[in-house]
């Protein structure tokens, strides 16, 4: 067992003498010279000092790691792009789904605080007098109601489906900060929103028809075709919409940001090609024997 | 009876009945002289002939007018700027063409093989499908040839990613960055860093025994904010692991009650002792070896560590997150902000490539 404290408690976990500490503002932060001057690694070693390390290392190791890479003819920035995009394809969809759990519980709450709101008006404002079970039964309902929202918040509900949704952005670029990558909203027209809007709309009518034509063994009529035609026109727009990462612009050159829009549109416009083609293959009816 | 062929005269002759019920009726005609006393009965067929067309013009034109034509006309204004948008995407189609054109040449053979098969699955990034970007007169270089070439992949995330069962190893430090902890002894002489201070955060009593010396003490233990959050989460996206400077006799009763009250599994645990002590440095963990001990086929680009002591991940700097040490500030949201990220990094190819560009541009060295 190595170094002991005053106390003679032996020396057990790592003291904390260099590293940024989160320590609430009352308390200023301040360890006790006791607790610092443990005999133990980090003592006296100078503060991280953040980026300055990190590139000098960083040359080294980036060396290294373009040798792992499967094929030495693929470019290093390839492969971050890549991932990028991989990062930034799921982020979208953390974003999405944020917004819908947002929207359905407004929804509910909306939904039971207008029932109480009809039952506070029927029971106490109403110039009708409200008599027997149906009072009753108004009564119950207020008060269950009450009770569900209180425990909506106090079981930390209303936060993770209402607070976080809504900073879900400042959360998660909070998180990316360090490594010189924000997510921004992307703003579309409502012309656009419209558009995916029918799109979704028609492309789940002829999923259904082009089933029922299945199902009913028509599925080289030109009915079928037409649905199918038409399903493959309305799938879902693809590429930077919704949010979008962006690089640092303090961090990254101008060519770099640039050759990242490139990239991401790109690899979209061949992704969007792709899924068309996919569609129409999958589109075609299984051929008879 | 002149009346009546006056009559029949000046009455237009329906053009859409058939020819058979139009001979019909002129063969009434023509009897209506041989019976001559009957101009009641003769304008009785003509009430009808005029009652069948208006039927007629029911049967066809009505539900033109007001079903078939309306339905058209709304479905066309509701689909005008699917039409419109696709007009403008046609007008575009030949001029982007040219730009993709250039990569598409060395793709014929893949276009060969995707006809042969319906569902290709490339993995990865393939050298031969690759874009150069026209040169912009404005700009003294493209920007293929500053950054190197650009290659796509066949598809978004590999399907070997998705369909494995392997998970990404997430290595969490435990002291200031998961919880914070200090002996009984000296928390009641110094009130200033207790954990208590944080009145959000439970504290826990940790009785840590050591063999050798039969010596028992206790810890107050006192977890960061969101940690029971942050741990169920990645646990559901990551194998999760613990490495800590700290002494095994320490660590292990901390990690237990971590376990117990974050209902989580830990996979892996280590300690001081599988930590490389530098002189004049401290104790750097050195995340590639001990992972390769348990699995040899893991690899550093599978592995993310989160620490909040620079010096713990000097040896693995682009596998590693940053966070700040925790004592006892209960608005601390850390662990909460990594959330959003560590989740959409657990599909990621190679971890590396996310979390070197903390070091910006010098990341992108080609």
């Amino acid at each position: 067992m190595e170094g002991g404290d005053d106390d003679s408690v032996p020396d057990l976990k790592l003291s904390l003498s260099s590293t940024p500490v989160h320590a609430s503002k009352t308390h200023g932060g301040l360890l006790s010279p006791e607790y610092t001057d443990s005999p133990r690694g980090k003592r006296g070693h100078p503060s991280f000092s953040g980026t300055p390390t990190i590139h000098r290392r960083r040359r080294s190791s980036s060396r290294a790691s373009s040798k792992n890479l499967k094929s030495s003819e693929i470019s290093p920035i390839s492969m971050i792009f890549r991932n990028l995009l991989i990062l930034e394809d799921d982020l979208r969809h953390q974003s999405k789904g944020q917004r819908a759990l947002k929207w359905q519980f407004t929804l509910f709450l909306a939904g039971l605080a207008g029932i109480a709101a009809f039952s506070f008006y029927e029971l106490y404002f109403s110039s009708d007098r409200v008599t027997g079970l149906y009072r009753i039964g108004l009564q119950f309902l207020l008060i269950f109601i009450s009770v569900t929202i209180v425990l909506f918040h106090l079981s930390g509900e209303y936060k993770r489906t209402m607070v976080m949704p809504r900073r879900f952005l400042v959360n998660a670029n909070k998180g990316m900060r360090q490594f010189n990558v924000k997510l921004v909203k992307v703003k579309s027209t409502w012309l656009q929103n419209y558009a995916d809007t029918i799109r979704s709309i028609v492309r789940r009518i002829a999923k259904w028809n082009m089933k029922l034509l299945v199902t009913m063994g028509a599925p080289d009529t030109s009915l079928y075709a037409f649905w199918s035609s038409l399903s493959i026109r309305c799938l879902p727009r693809l590429g930077a919409m919704d949010v979008k990462l962006v690089l640092n612009a303090k961090a990254f050159s101008a060519e770099i940001r640039e050759g990242w829009e490139i990239y991401r549109d790109e690899f979209w416009r061949r992704e969007t090609v792709r899924r068309r083609k996919q569609e129409s293959q999958n589109n075609t009816p299984p051929k008879r024997e | 009876m002149n009346a009546i062929s006056f009559l029949s005269n000046s009455l237009p002759a329906p053009q859409e009945l058939p020819a058979q019920e139009e001979d019909n009726v002129l063969e009434m005609n023509k009897a209506v002289p041989h019976s001559g006393n009957h101009p009641i009965a003769a304008v009785k067929k003509k009430t009808g002939r005029a009652f069948i067309r208006w039927l007629w013009y029911m049967l066809i034109f009505l539900p033109n007018l007001l079903v078939i034509k309306p339905i058209t006309t709304v479905w066309y204004v509701i689909t005008f700027p699917l039409n419109l948008m696709e007009t403008n995407t046609q007008a575009e189609e030949p001029a982007s063409r040219d730009t993709g054109s250039a990569g598409s040449a060395g793709s014929a053979a893949d276009l060969h093989a995707e006809k042969l098969s319906k569902y290709i699955i490339e993995e990865d990034l393939s050298p031969t499908d690759e874009i150069t970007i026209n040169q912009d007169k404005m700009k003294p270089r493209p920007i293929t040839e500053y950054l190197g070439k650009f290659h796509f992949p066949k598809k978004l995330v590999p399907q070997s990613m998705l369909l494995s069962d392997s998970r990404k190893l997430l290595i969490l430090d435990l002291d200031e960055t998961l919880i914070h902890s200090m002996s009984n002894s000296r928390s009641s002489g110094n009130n200033s860093d207790n954990p208590a201070g944080a009145s959000t955060t439970m504290i826990h009593l940790v009785e840590v025994r050591f063999p050798q010396t039969n010596i028992s003490t206790l810890y107050n233990v006192a977890k960061r904010p969101y940690c029971d959050m942050f741990l169920q989460q990645t646990s559901q996206w990551y194998d999760v692991a613990i490495f800590t400077a700290s002494m095994k006799e320490y660590a292990d009763p901390v990690i237990d009650w971590l376990q117990q009250t974050c209902s989580v599994q830990f996979k892996h645990r280590w300690y001081r002792d599988d930590c490389t002590l530098r002189p004049g440095v401290g104790y750097v963990k050195d995340i590639g070896t001990v992972a390769a001990q348990i699995d040899q086929a893991r690899e550093l680009s599978q592995l993310v560590i989160i620490d909040n002591s620079p010096i713990s991940y000097a040896m693995h700097l682009d596998s590693a997150i940053q966070v700040h040490g925790w004592i006892n500030d209960p608005s601390d949201s850390e662990l909460l902000h990594l959330l959003p990220m560590l989740k959409a990094m657990r599909h990621v190819t190679d971890s590396r490539c996310i979390l070197a560009l903390k070091a910006g541009a010098a990341s992108i060295s080609t």
